[in-house]
């Protein structure tokens, strides 16, 4: 796989953002240097300000700008409502569907595409198989995955299956059926009241020493600090992934967008792309999962080779 | 261990008249010898033998020790005429399948009654090699809706679905009406606030994931120094809790860390716990036998005889009369009494 046909995906949207500013994003999002978008609410079915009619009308306009769009769904899916909206969004197979609740796979196999999604955990070759046979296209690898583990199993699959890896933005690390937002503010789930929408950006667990570890978001909860995989990007792509996940930001992925653009086409190396985009996020990036380590640390040069088998 | 004849499971007894088709069954999980003794003792109808440690993979590498332990342990169980089910619940690495594979086949050919999976591959992988053998969904498997059910059911041969411990009481009752498996319910444990399976708070701190390597927080990443008054916790370096060392408080985790959040510092992932079933047994209806599992397994030996003893108790009570089935205040003491919680209340009412 050579880096300049490797495509680029934006992941779904993390966060309770408001109506507008999820319109105005992904009317952004078709002038930006990517190739496959994901749409839909990822996180907690309750909290979708667009009515799926609304999300199909990005989707057609994204879809003459030139873009993929597929739509992705949350893992833990509870009600047959649920289940039943992630299958309507396929539009009748016209768009593919990420999956991250195994329940989907059934309803969708042989009626949309399949995007086997980040949160099945894929690890061993057997699953992928197993996958394969439910009509997947393509998978996402988990954000846990290590280099030589993503290399064994992206290595020697069939043309039918793509790999993408995630290379950029804050690793959504747990879901809990209940939700910390309306925890915290003494609601039940069932009357949520929307409390998420307070926090567009979800709410800072850090630990008594000041160190940001976690994100709250609703039933969600993200790395305190964002993952970045752009110093190891021709390693990633060397490893087998045809397309790479940039997750949306808070302000500023058109310009991380373009950073990875940029070091995907060889016109900055990764190291700078790295540099620029830390510079736009503010803050530093972590890579400890894909060395193998604990996700939360930075590892600059790797002075053994991943513990994975 | 010692003391224990190794017997061949094909002399064991059938099991008890009637534990076949008991409507409710008790699951007991068990990670030692001692715990499938005492979990036997107690009269549970299934015992679920997991690992002690992590990284079930190492493990596997020298796997005969763990297989005696589990042939044992099978002969245990069988001689007791009780029932079980072993787990390969971790994600392995495609290099680690062959290995599992021929653990599958020893331990199904040893007699084992089921054996317990999460990963699609690991289930279709132990169903190629013996068509025949029950399997059972772990929790990791986070299988939350009836099409999941369905499809492990369907698809993957699969007869028992554990379902995760924070589902909320309305969506397991409407499962229990309809999936198309039989359930395991959480029935008593360490509860943590996320859905099993899709946690990486551990390996996000540590490295060591419940996905992958079978557990999180290990012990050998936790430091926990008393100064004064004071116990401050570690978590490979990171700071998850400070708090008086006189007021009792949960095992370590990365779940039950003390945080700030805003202005204020707390239990910051600290949920409810769910319903205690035990006070709502005859009220759970489904057309197939519902399991309860208890996994007393941090507790210490005679909690874990107390706990398994108050929820038999409760079933046997339950299938005898469920119309004049009452929670005993002395069950009530045990159940609620625990060292191995959540920092926030046993709550008996709603899950959030």
């Amino acid at each position: 796989m050579s880096a300049a046909t490797v495509r680029i995906s934006l992941g779904p949207l993390a966060f309770p953002w408001a109506r507008d500013r999820v319109l105005a994003f992904y009317e952004e999002a078709a002038a930006w240097p990517v190739d496959i978008v994901c749409l839909g609410e990822a996180v907690c079915a309750k909290r979708s300000r667009l009515a799926a009619r609304e999300w199909l009308d990005i989707a057609k306009r994204l879809e003459s700008a030139g873009r993929e769009a597929v739509f992705s769904s949350p893992p833990g899916l509870e009600t047959p409502g649920e289940l039943h909206l992630a299958q309507s969004l396929a539009d009748g197979g016209r768009y593919a569907v990420e999956v991250n609740d195994v329940g989907l796979l059934a309803r969708l196999r042989g009626r949309a595409p399949i995007v086997a999604g980040p949160h099945l955990h894929v690890f061993n070759a057997a699953t992928l198989r197993t996958l394969i046979r439910w009509g997947a296209c393509r998978w996402v690898a988990p954000y846990e995955i290590d280099a030589p583990t993503l290399k064994e199993l992206a290595a020697g699959l069939p043309s039918c299956l793509e790999t993408e890896a995630f290379v950029l933005g804050t690793v959504p690390l747990a879901y809990s059926t209940g939700c910390f937002a309306a925890a915290r503010r003494g609601l039940d789930r069932k009357d949520c009241g929307y409390a998420c929408g307070d926090a567009p950006e979800g709410e800072a667990v850090k630990s008594l020493e000041g160190e940001a570890l976690f994100v709250q978001d609703g039933k969600q909860t993200l790395s305190g600090r964002p993952a970045g995989l752009l110093a190891e990007l021709p390693a990633v792509i060397a490893a087998g992934a045809s397309v790479v996940r940039v997750q949306p930001l808070a302000r500023g992925t058109g310009e991380v967008l373009r950073a990875v653009r940029d070091a995907l086409e060889g016109r900055l190396t990764g190291a700078a792309a790295l540099e620029a985009t830390e510079a736009i996020l503010g803050c530093r990036t972590a890579n400890g999962f894909w060395h193998g380590g604990a996700g939360m640390e930075q590892v600059v040069v790797p002075l053994w080779p991943s513990r994975r088998p | 261990m010692s003391g224990s004849k190794h017997t061949p499971s094909s002399s064991r007894p059938p099991p008890p008249a009637g534990a076949e088709r008991a409507r409710l069954q008790l699951t007991a999980a068990a990670s030692c010898l001692d715990d499938v003794r005492r979990a036997v003792g107690a009269g549970a109808d299934w015992i679920n033998l997991t690992q002690r440690s992590l990284c079930f993979d190492r493990r596997l590498r020298d796997r005969d020790p763990w297989l005696r332990e589990c042939e044992e342990a099978i002969a245990i169980v069988h001689r007791g005429g009780r029932r079980i089910a072993i787990a390969f619940a971790a994600r392995y690495g495609t290099r680690e399948l062959p290995r599992v594979a021929q653990a599958a086949v020893r331990l199904a050919d040893a007699g084992a009654d089921a054996l317990i999976a999460a990963d699609l591959g690991t289930l279709d992988l132990i169903r190629g090699e013996r068509p025949g053998l029950a399997l059972h969904v772990s929790p990791q498997a986070s299988a939350t809706n009836r099409d999941a059910v369905s499809l492990y059911a369907m698809h993957f041969g699969v007869s028992r679905v554990a379902l995760p411990a924070s589902l909320p009481l309305a969506r397991m009752r409407h499962l229990l009406a309809v999936a198309p498996a039989e359930l395991e319910l959480f029935g008593h444990g360490s509860y943590g606030s996320m859905l099993e399976g899709q946690c990486a708070l551990s390996s996000w701190i540590t490295g060591i994931s419940v996905g992958r390597d079978g557990g999180c927080s290990p012990a050998r990443v936790i430091h926990v120094h008393r100064s004064g008054r004071t116990l401050t916790s570690r978590l490979n370096g990171v700071l998850i809790d400070v708090r008086p060392a006189d007021v009792p408080g949960s095992v370590p985790a990365a779940c039950r860390g003390r945080y700030q959040v805003g202005r204020s510092s707390s239990y910051a992932f600290g949920m409810r716990r769910p319903e205690n079933l035990v006070e709502i047994l005859p009220s759970l209806a489904s057309p197939r036998p519902i399991a309860f599992r208890v996994v007393t397994t941090a507790g210490g030996p005679e909690r874990q005889r107390e706990m398994l003893a108050v929820w038999r108790a409760a079933i046997d009570a339950c299938l005898d009369d469920p119309s004049r089935f009452a929670l005993r205040p002395e069950w009530r003491r045990v159940l609620e009494e625990d060292g191995d919680m959540l920092p926030c209340t046993a709550s008996t009412t709603g899950h959030r």
